[in-house]
């Protein structure tokens, strides 16, 4: 049985627990890099276990490819787990923070003014400036920035995006996601 | 003792390698990472928290900018930063405590991304300590999953890297 789509690129979002080594985010991602692969963002982090970490990488690819990496992952001995979420099974956040210059009073009220459209915080304040920070998927976070960039962008930091399977399964369930429940369909 | 380092970096394939490959060759250990690009797409962000002494820490920086695709390095200090951190948690959640998971995030500002007869999975960011102490209350509930970044920082005030 053929899967139709192994040749579409599609974004996956690799969600992997490992142990937390020193090295283990250097392996993992030499693994990605060495291939080649589009990666888009990687995210490294604390979970609620001690001594675990969740790496998510974000990749554009094929199905294909996807599967590659994933049976490589295994090999990476402190990786316990690794489980791909699409755009359909998953919450996709990203955080940033950006700091625009803004010593006029109408700058400054319209960027406090997008920013409360945005539902954005604003975590600073200086006579010069105003740090903002926007928490939202890909096309939130991308429309509020296209906005800041029509006024005079001094820094921005983002943090990649982090991905978590909607519905009740979480990354320790081997459940089979919405997406190949469909590619099993002839 | 933690520590923050931010790196910009040239945006080529490898460069997160190079980095991260230099800590793990001398075993400091890195709390967390975070990266992505910065208003200029050729240009990438990274924001490391380290476990490490003083002098480790010069030691981090000198070597960092040995390589070619480093543009500039800054050790944060703790008092003028603003340091923040995603969360996404997932918590067990039936009728009967569901209304009191989100009394608790409205409380802290966090906002519900997915219900399920059985579960709730919530957004927050914030600071390293409050997310902590969201953590913790949530843990009553028996938390199913939890997903974090690492910390990024901004300077307070005017400056920039």
């Amino acid at each position: 049985m053929m899967r139709t789509n192994d040749t579409e690129q599609q974004l996956f979002h690799f969600s992997m627990l490992v142990d937390d080594v020193p090295g283990v985010l250097s392996q993992v991602s030499r693994l990605f890099s060495q291939k080649g692969y589009n990666i888009q963002s990687i995210v490294s982090g604390r979970t609620q276990e001690p001594g675990v970490t969740r790496i998510t990488i974000t990749m554009l690819g094929t199905q294909r490819e996807a599967d590659q990496v994933t049976a490589q992952c295994y090999k990476i001995f402190p990786v316990r787990t690794v489980k791909i979420l699409d755009e359909g099974t998953s919450v996709e956040r990203e955080l940033v923070l950006v700091k625009v210059c803004a010593s006029d009073q109408g700058t400054r009220n319209e960027i406090i003014q997008l920013s409360s459209i945005f539902r954005a915080d604003i975590v600073d304040v200086s006579r010069e400036t105003l740090t903002v920070a926007i928490l939202g998927n890909d096309g939130k976070v991308s429309a509020f920035l296209d906005l800041m960039m029509g006024f005079q962008v001094m820094e921005v930091v983002r943090t990649g995006t982090l991905a978590i399977e909607r519905g009740k399964h979480t990354i320790y369930d081997r459940n089979k996601l919405q997406s190949e429940y469909e590619m099993a369909k002839i | 003792m933690q520590q923050t380092l931010s790196v910009l970096v040239e945006n080529q394939a490898g460069i997160l390698n190079r980095v991260t490959g230099l800590f793990s060759r001398r075993a400091f250990n890195i709390e967390s990472l975070a990266v992505g690009v910065t208003d200029d797409p050729s240009i990438s962000r990274i924001t490391i928290r380290v476990d490490s002494g003083n002098n480790v820490l010069e030691q981090v920086e000198k070597q960092l900018n040995k390589l070619v695709e480093v543009i500039k390095v800054r050790a944060q200090e703790e008092t003028r930063y603003i340091g923040r951190e995603l969360m996404l948690i997932k918590v067990n959640a039936s009728t009967k405590t569901r209304g009191e998971i989100a009394a608790i995030a409205e409380i802290v500002g966090a906002k519900v991304d997915d219900l399920t007869p059985t579960s709730m999975t919530l957004e927050l960011s914030d600071t390293t300590e409050r997310l902590d102490a969201f953590q913790a209350m949530m843990r009553p509930f028996s938390i199913l999953e939890v997903a974090r970044t690492g910390l990024i920082a901004l300077q307070t005030g005017g400056g920039k890297l």
